[in-house]
This record gives structure tokens, C-alpha cells and sequence, in this order.
């Protein structure tokens, strides 16, 4: 009897139980941390190499992951005055913490000082992910705000972030933290949660194109 | 009674979190998505009202007398209120009619650490969320259509454009990039993105392209090679030139799907229209200590009923 009571008093711990153990996964759908595949075998859009990734760095007390994320994008699609807009906003002693303005101010500054031309650039603010999903499949990388990480990272607090976007379809976002840099350290998360994360909702995305395809016969 | 006590214990986990209630609500700002179901946590009341949090990275809810009336999103500082959930239709941005709990109210500020926000980089006192997307060419606002033929084809269109790659050393390529800005290559340039590079950059190391002195190709916008050299003469202009004027976009077999439809003449279904969230469907409000009780007697019945049955 005392085994039949037992068992019951497990199942009942279970069933009520349930709904809190699917907490987890039901919030945030499938999130992963991987390589340069995603959870459906889809090869990433953008596959900047390993070296290239920088870690975020702090200017004036403040972070500069908007303007290392728009390094990311200037390295891709060559644009060399800002593949090193982080450290520039170091050397002038600039403080960190981007938003639109102060990104557009700052790129006229900075191409003003070393004498080029202002490169296209589009800075989309609100929701709109069809936008993102074209950038990357015609092979640009868009920057694009982060405020929480599925997959655990930050100890899941909320985080005030900009991350650059190597891949995004139908399925699949893959983000690039400049906090976790490296080809095996991609964020891949399904679309939906991406929307989800995607707060305060801005991108900037560099309109030149990127490198040459893959040569075939 | 040991058992039905013991039985009772299993039930505290669940009933002390107090993850009871109302399904998830949508997030402010992003309507039409699926809505998992998350027991909420509901904050301590303030007079008739109520807050429920669902977690990290949720709007939390405003109730009172068992019903939604709005929402606060803790990463923008907006509330809404919710006008009718029936019919989802909400108002306007507004001040909530009770203070926000403190460890979820907006904090305006640039600095490292914002309370509960970890701020990396963003300046939030200046970033308030568009309710209707916005789009900023180098600072001027354009218009959606715009926005994404600019994405689509570049600036300026490159979306059917051959490839023109040039791989050597500097002294290799300059006669080739001097020939290329040259004004009887215009029309090259028209049709072509040039990438000159050398042999060690990584978009073309160890990725197939062959050396050359310098190697000189031109390529489909899907990498088909059209035509190669291996070192610079002033005649692989003509080649060139033949090459362009042979290739026909039509004729390449797709090997992927094609990029977004373009769709200049359908209005954007937000198009000038804020963003709603979706309500949360009101339960009816049982207390919980006549649940434990329920819960209680329950048990002991069965447990009585089953001590009482004959041997």
C-alpha cells in the first residue's frame, strides 16, 4: 500500500509540476549556441571569419556595442573607415552608448576627419524583420538591437544591447554577440523568438555590397 | 492523515510560486504572436490592482477587479491600456493608472548598469521604440518602398551586377584598378562590383579563387565563373567586355530561392497604424486558500474511504 501511495504522490507531483517544467521552453522556443549551421543545416549568409569578430570595449564608461557591431558590418562589406569605429571612439574620448543620432553624427565625423566620402547606410527603427531577411540574403549584415539572450547567457537578465546579424530567414536568425565572439559562439534562435529579442527594435544596416561568391564552373 | 498531509506537501512547490492565471499576453508592440502558456507572478497589489509579470524580457500586466487593463513594456517605459480585450483594441500610450513597480520601471539613462537592464551600449534615454517602423537614410526618413529597394538592389543597384575580382599583390592590381576608373570602362563599371584584394585577404583565401599575377575574374552575381586571367594585359578588356555582353541573368539555373518578393504596391499592414498587442483572456479569480482547501478535503476523503474499506 505504501508503494501504491507513493506512486500516486509521485504522479501527482509531476502533473503539477508540468506546466512550470515547459515553462522554459514553451517562453523562448529553440535557442542554441552553435557553429556556422543552423539547428536545420542552413549555412549562415554571412560568415565573417573568426579573426575578424572583436569584443565589445567601454568608452567613457559606457559600452560600444553599436559602434563594434557596425565594425562587424563595415568588415564584411568593405567599408574601412568604420572597421575600426570602435577604437576610434575611444581615441577621442567619445562616450560609448549609441543611438541614431549620435550614429549618424558620428559617421560624418569620422569620414569628415579622414577625408572619404559618407558611405550609404540605412537605420530602420520598429519591428520590421522582412527588412533584416533581405539584407542578409542579398549578403549585407545588419546591426540590430538585443535584449535578452535565450540561451542562458547574462544569467537571463535583460540586457540593453546591439549584436550584428549574420543570418536571418524564414526559420532561423543566428546573432553574433561582440560580448561572445567566435565562429562556434553564434547565437541561433527560431524567428519568433528572435522578434521577441529584436527590442528596442533598431538596425543599421551598411548598404555596400559584400565579397565576391564562391567561384564555380 | 500522515498521507494526506504528506500528499498536501507535494502541492506547495506550484500553489507557493504562485504560477496561477491567466495565459501570457502579447508583447506591447508586436501583435499577432503565439501566445505560450506562462503562469504569471503576480506582484504585490497596490489598492484594487495588480500586476503579473511573466519572466525576463515580458511586458507585465496591469489588472484590477479580474480583469486586464493594460500592459507595461519594462524595455521601452510604454503602457498601454487595454480599451476592450475582447475586440484586442487598445489605446494609446499613456501613464499608468498606478505607479510601475520599481524593479520594472524604464530607466532612462546611458550609464553601464540600469537597474534590472545590463546595458552594453545602448543610449535608451534617446531610443524610444517607433510604433510604426521608421526607416533613416543617412539621417533623412524615407519611405518603406524606398527603403527596401535600397536594401534589395544597393546603392547604387547591384543586385543583377557581374563580379570583377582582382587578387594580387598591390603593384599587381594598380595598373588594373588604374585601368578600371579609366573613362573608357564606364560602362564597365555600370555592370560590374569590383573587389580587389589580396591573395591572402580572407574572402578569397583558400576559398577556390586561383592565383595569378594578379588573377583577374569575373563572375555571375551567383559565382559562375565567366572568364579568368592569370595575369594583367590590356586586352582582357575585350575579354571582358564579351563576357559582360554574353551573359544573360536568365539563362542562370537557380540554385537558391530567390530573394524577398518585392512588394512596392501592397501597403504594410502597420502602415500608419501602431502596433497592438494581444490581451490575456480573463479567468475567473478562485481564492487560493479555498483551493488548498478543496485540495485538502479532497484527499482525506479518499484516504478515509480507503482506510474504512473492509480488509
Amino acid at each position: 500500500m505504501f508503494w501504491v501511495r507513493l506512486a500516486i504522490a509521485v504522479v501527482i507531483f509531476i502533473l503539477s509540476n508540468w506546466p512550470l517544467m515547459r515553462v522554459r521552453s514553451q517562453e523562448f522556443g529553440k535557442a542554441v549556441v552553435g557553429g556556422k549551421t543552423s539547428p536545420e543545416g542552413t549555412e549562415i549568409h554571412v560568415d565573417l571569419p573568426g579573426e575578424y569578430h572583436r569584443h565589445n570595449v567601454s568608452s567613457r564608461g559606457s559600452g560600444c556595442c553599436v559602434f563594434t557591431s557596425i565594425g562587424h558590418s563595415a568588415r564584411w562589406q568593405d567599408v574601412p573607415v568604420l572597421i575600426d569605429f570602435q577604437t576610434w571612439i575611444q581615441s577621442k574620448g567619445l562616450p560609448g552608448g549609441g543611438y541614431p543620432g549620435n550614429v549618424k553624427d558620428r559617421i560624418t565625423k569620422i569620414c569628415r576627419e579622414k577625408g572619404v566620402p559618407e558611405p550609404p547606410y540605412l537605420q530602420v527603427e520598429g519591428d520590421d524583420l522582412d527588412i533584416l531577411k533581405l539584407a542578409c540574403a542579398s549578403g549585407r549584415m545588419p546591426a540590430v538591437t538585443y535584449s535578452y539572450s535565450p540561451t542562458g547567457r547574462y544569467g537571463g537578465r535583460r540586457i540593453a544591447h546591439m549584436v550584428s546579424l549574420p543570418h536571418i530567414d524564414s526559420s532561423y536568425a543566428a546573432v553574433l554577440d561582440n560580448n561572445y565572439p567566435g565562429i562556434d559562439k553564434y547565437e541561433w534562435l527560431d524567428v519568433d523568438t528572435f522578434r521577441k529579442v529584436y527590442r528596442p527594435g533598431w538596425a543599421v544596416i551598411l548598404l555596400s555590397h559584400g565579397p565576391p561568391p564562391v567561384p564555380r564552373n | 492523515m500522515k498521507s494526506a498531509i504528506f500528499l498536501l506537501c507535494l502541492l506547495i512547490p506550484p500553489i507557493a510560486s504562485a504560477q496561477w492565471g491567466a495565459p501570457l499576453s502579447a508583447p506591447v508592440g508586436a501583435p499577432g504572436i503565439r501566445r505560450p502558456v506562462i503562469r504569471p507572478i503576480i506582484l504585490p497589489r497596490v489598492g484594487a490592482f495588480e500586476w503579473r509579470e511573466y519572466g525576463p524580457g515580458h511586458q507585465i500586466d496591469l489588472w484590477k477587479d479580474g480583469r486586464q487593463i493594460g500592459a507595461y513594456d519594462p524595455a521601452s517605459g510604454v503602457y498601454r491600456p487595454l480599451l476592450d480585450w475582447k475586440t484586442s483594441k487598445w489605446g494609446e500610450p499613456c501613464e499608468p493608472p498606478v505607479d510601475v513597480p520599481e524593479d520594472f520601471k524604464f530607466k532612462a539613462t546611458a550609464t553601464a548598469k540600469v537597474d534590472k537592464i545590463e546595458n552594453f551600449g545602448l543610449d535608451l534615454s534617446k531610443l524610444t521604440p517607433a510604433a510604426t517602423p521608421r526607416y533613416l537614410l543617412g539621417g533623412k526618413e524615407i519611405d518603406w518602398r524606398e527603403a527596401y529597394e535600397f536594401v534589395e538592389k544597393g546603392l547604387p543597384d547591384d543586385r543583377n551586377k557581374l563580379r570583377f575580382t582582382v587578387i594580387g599583390t598591390e603593384a599587381e592590381r594598380k595598373p588594373v584598378w588604374d585601368a578600371w576608373l579609366a573613362a573608357e570602362n564606364a560602362d564597365l563599371r555600370d555592370k560590374m562590383l569590383p573587389w580587389f584584394v589580396a591573395a591572402d585577404h580572407w574572402s578569397v583565401k583558400d576559398l577556390g579563387f586561383a592565383p595569378g599575377h594578379p588573377a583577374i575574374y569575373t563572375q555571375s552575381p551567383d559565382g559562375k565563373v565567366l572568364g579568368r586571367a592569370e595575369e594583367y594585359k590590356p586586352e582582357v578588356w575585350g575579354a571582358i567586355r564579351k563576357a559582360v555582353a554574353d551573359y544573360d541573368s536568365r539563362r542562370d539555373p537557380p540554385l537558391l530561392p530567390p530573394l524577398l518578393p518585392k512588394k512596392p504596391d501592397e501597403p504594410k499592414p502597420d502602415d500608419k497604424k501602431p502596433l497592438q498587442p494581444s490581451p490575456s483572456p480573463a479567468l475567473p479569480e478562485i481564492p487560493l486558500p479555498l483551493i488548498l482547501l478543496g485540495g485538502a478535503a479532497v484527499l482525506i476523503i479518499l484516504l478515509r474511504r480507503n482506510s474504512n474499506a473492509p480488509a
